[in-house]
């Protein structure tokens, strides 16, 4: 289970990016993240990977606590970043080797996952060329594998489905589902709001780094669309 | 109008303070304090010793009537430095540059970007060169004395003198991009292109003749006919030691209208060669997948590997000091003869006597400095820097790692240099192991002092890499803090030689640079994860 316990983050020391912010992701929980540009999103998903420090509160996951347990932490967890920035100089196999050695995957295990979702999302066949020759799906795809291929327990996505192809999207929702049904935990942040009304269990809205909606997506929606429920919000001074 | 605000813009985006040292001045006033210290302490050793050595044969010259050959000097190392830095920089400024995507779809006419491009690719070399040879500018004028017409001859043909070896240096750097890129490494066959030319500049400079009080005179002949072969050399030497207004025309007229024509020529293949982009050689490789699992550290290490040799800058600029010395080091076996006179002129004069084995453990600990890929490795993570933050690694096995990765790169190299030149000059079996005890050791110490430069000053936000490689403040501290270490090392042999024997002086430092090494190593263990924690991914 993934705590978010009053977290507050700011880079100027005068706006908040996230203000107050408490949440709580349960084991098997499909929990989709909203809100505009600049709201706190990529923050929060940066501070619960342990990417960004913040300043009060805290974040546990399984009883850890990225402050004071963050190598604990990060071997249970992926995250994927808005942008798939990765090492250019390298190619496709050799990155997610790279992955799979710092997780400590032993070489069936890693053959058998890359084979699986290399073969899954169609980039086997340019897993040996340079990552400078991939485009920006192909470079998703290869970012996508490597944060699947350790099993984590914990799935953080920020705006995973960004440049990715219609079969690759259809895709990652099932690999979604699937890795639900087994008990991970998948947080992302996203502005398709249909996937999250169609996806999710669970979603939450974000508004100047403030938690102004969360809970059940039905309990949410009501009888309403979640685009109507985000506009409300987003309008609502 | 549009010229002026592109340029500007240009030269902010490349040379603003926060981009040049990485951080906002204003906001880090510690850092900005501690770096101008190391400019400062740069600046003055940099003029100290070359200012020394050009006004010291500035006075030889001006005792034979021949001032004019500190010209032949300032010509030959300002339009060698220009060729360094157009093979460089010529290919990502003008004929693929990284900003066409957000310069080409705005209303702004080609022609525009392209003089706006050249602008700055001529300002920073003017700037380099500039203060690069400032100490023999000075010594000339010093003895020549200052004359208005004297100096306004000068700068006029400082301005126009690069803009020759600029047009052709271009063309070849543009070749050199199109022919490699159709290799399957291009970028290895590039590096090996380079190091080899640099080689080759290195060899001329160091010619092997006949040391005297200055080293600098063992270069004039050489530099004389060169001078002599190639005109606008001896135009530009006329029109200022002579104010010679017939040969400064020719020189201006020549260069301003070549330079023009090329303009002129250009543009339409610049235009063309940044729509097409480079066309790398990505063939499909079909060969079979071999999985193969490895330790953290060694992964972190072939990460390391693969970065280096994918980047041109970086291999050249971190990778020189070590292939000279193995360079060197084979060549002592051919010319035993001369190789202490060429030690005494690399590390400068007065240091004949001191003994052929520290002045080799001076040129190897110098190559050793040179390497300094600890200084600049974090930063080179750039946009990646989320990859290590977001894995479960700890910060200072990230750290060792790249200090590992340098140890790697320099320790082998020494060691075997330290043998050949055993073998060229002939010390004893217990020099040579000691010698090497106290490579290794100088080594882990200038491996972890980069480190930790680059821990306290990352610069994650860059365009090119020769902005981390070449002016980060990270690259400066971690060249001179290496060039600080042997000074120490030197003043400690200085003061020690007439009191006990070479193999004890060399114990001895082996323990000093230990003493100082420790505390180095500790820190990396107690501080990085600290300093991760602090740094923006």
């Amino acid at each position: 289970m993934l705590e978010i316990k009053d977290v507050s983050k700011s880079y100027d020391g005068i706006k908040q990016a996230c203000d107050h912010v408490s949440l709580t992701i349960e084991k098997g929980d499909l929990y989709g993240f909203i809100g505009h540009n600049g709201a706190g999103k990529t923050t929060l998903l940066k501070s619960i990977a342990g990417i960004i420090s913040f300043e009060s509160g805290d974040i546990t996951f399984e009883g850890f606590s990225i402050k004071k347990n963050a190598l604990e932490v990060k071997k249970m967890i992926a995250y994927i970043p808005d942008n798939p920035d990765v090492y250019e100089s390298l190619t496709g196999i050799q990155y997610l080797e790279f992955i799979a050695d710092v997780f400590k995957i032993d070489t069936d295990q890693r053959a058998r996952e890359i084979d699986k979702y290399a073969t899954m999302f169609e980039i086997l066949d340019v897993l040996n060329n340079p990552i400078s020759s991939y485009s920006h799906g192909m470079k998703q795809k290869l970012v996508i594998i490597s944060a699947l291929i350790h099993k984590p327990k914990l799935l953080l996505l920020d705006e995973p489905f960004v440049g990715l192809d219609p079969k690759a999207s259809f895709l990652l929702k099932e690999v979604f589902q699937d890795m639900c049904k087994q008990g991970v935990s998948i947080f992302f942040s996203t502005h398709v709001l249909e996937v999250v009304e169609k996806l999710c269990n669970k979603v939450a809205i974000i508004k100047q780094g403030k938690i102004v909606a969360q809970g059940m997506t039905q309990d949410i929606i009501m009888n309403k669309s979640l685009e109507n429920i985000f506009m409300e919000i987003a309008s609502e001074s | 109008m549009m010229y002026k605000q592109l340029t500007k813009l240009l030269l902010k985006e490349n040379f603003s303070i926060k981009r040049l040292l990485g951080f906002d001045f204003k906001k880090s006033k510690t850092k900005g304090i501690l770096i101008g210290v190391a400019l400062v302490y740069g600046l003055v050793a940099f003029f100290g010793a070359f200012g020394y050595m050009f006004f010291d044969l500035g006075k030889i010259l001006n005792d034979m009537g021949q001032e004019k050959m500190l010209l032949s000097f300032l010509t030959i190392y300002s339009i060698g430095l220009s060729i360094m830095l157009v093979l460089l920089r010529a290919s990502g400024y003008l004929f693929y540059y990284k900003d066409y995507d957000i310069l080409s779809p705005l209303p702004i006419h080609p022609r525009t970007i392209f003089l706006s491009k050249i602008t700055v690719l001529l300002l920073m070399l003017y700037v380099s060169s500039f203060i690069f040879t400032l100490p023999i500018t000075f010594s000339y004028f010093y003895w020549t004395g200052f004359t208005v017409l004297g100096v306004l001859f000068y700068i006029i043909g400082f301005i126009c003198l690069p803009l020759v070896p600029v047009i052709v240096i271009s063309m070849v750097s543009l070749l050199i991009a199109m022919a490699t890129s159709r290799l399957r490494h291009s970028k290895l066959i590039s590096i090996i292109i380079l190091f080899a030319a640099t080689i080759g500049i290195f060899a001329v400079s160091f010619s092997v003749n006949e040391v005297e009080t200055n080293p600098l005179t063992g270069q004039m002949d050489l530099f004389a006919g060169i001078s002599n072969a190639y005109p606008p050399f001896l135009w530009f030497i006329n029109a200022v030691h002579e104010q010679n207004i017939v040969d400064l025309l020719l020189l201006v007229g020549t260069h301003i209208a070549a330079f023009a024509l090329f303009i002129i020529l250009i543009q339409g293949l610049v235009q063309k060669t940044n729509q097409r982009g480079i066309r790398s050689n990505i063939r499909k490789n079909n060969k079979e997948i071999k999985y193969q699992s490895k330790p953290v550290v060694q992964a972190l290490i072939q990460k390391e590997f693969k970065k280096f040799f994918n980047s041109i800058i970086y291999a050249l600029n971190s990778g020189i000091g070590v292939v000279i010395l193995l360079v060197m080091s084979i060549a002592s076996l051919f010319y035993r003869s001369e190789i202490e006179d060429i030690l005494a002129q690399m590390i400068g004069s007065g240091v004949n006597g001191l003994g052929i084995e520290i002045l080799i453990l001076a040129v190897i600990s110098f190559c050793i400095s040179m390497t300094m890929t600890p200084a600049i490795s974090l930063s080179l993570e750039g946009k990646n820097f989320w990859i290590l933050k977001s894995l479960p690694i700890k910060a200072e096995t990230i750290v060792f790692s790249k200090i590992l990765f340098n140890l790697i790169l320099c320790v082998p190299i020494a060691i075997i240099s330290i043998f050949m030149f055993g073998i060229s000059i002939g010390f004893s079996a217990v020099n040579q192991l000691l010698l090497i005890g106290l490579v290794i050791v100088f080594a882990i110490l200038i491996s972890t002092f980069d480190a930790i430069v680059n821990l306290y000053v990352p610069k994650f936000d860059f365009v090119n890499e020769t902005e981390v490689v070449k002016q980060s403040a990270g690259a400066i501290l971690g060249i001179f803090g290496g060039f600080s270490f042997i000074a120490i090392n030197g003043v400690f042999y200085y003061f020690m030689m007439d009191i006990t024997s070479f193999s004890i002086i060399i114990l001895l430092m082996i323990v000093i640079n230990m003493l100082i090494t420790a505390p180095l190593v500790y820190f990396v263990k107690t501080k990085s994860q600290y300093l991760f924690n602090k740094m923006k991914a």
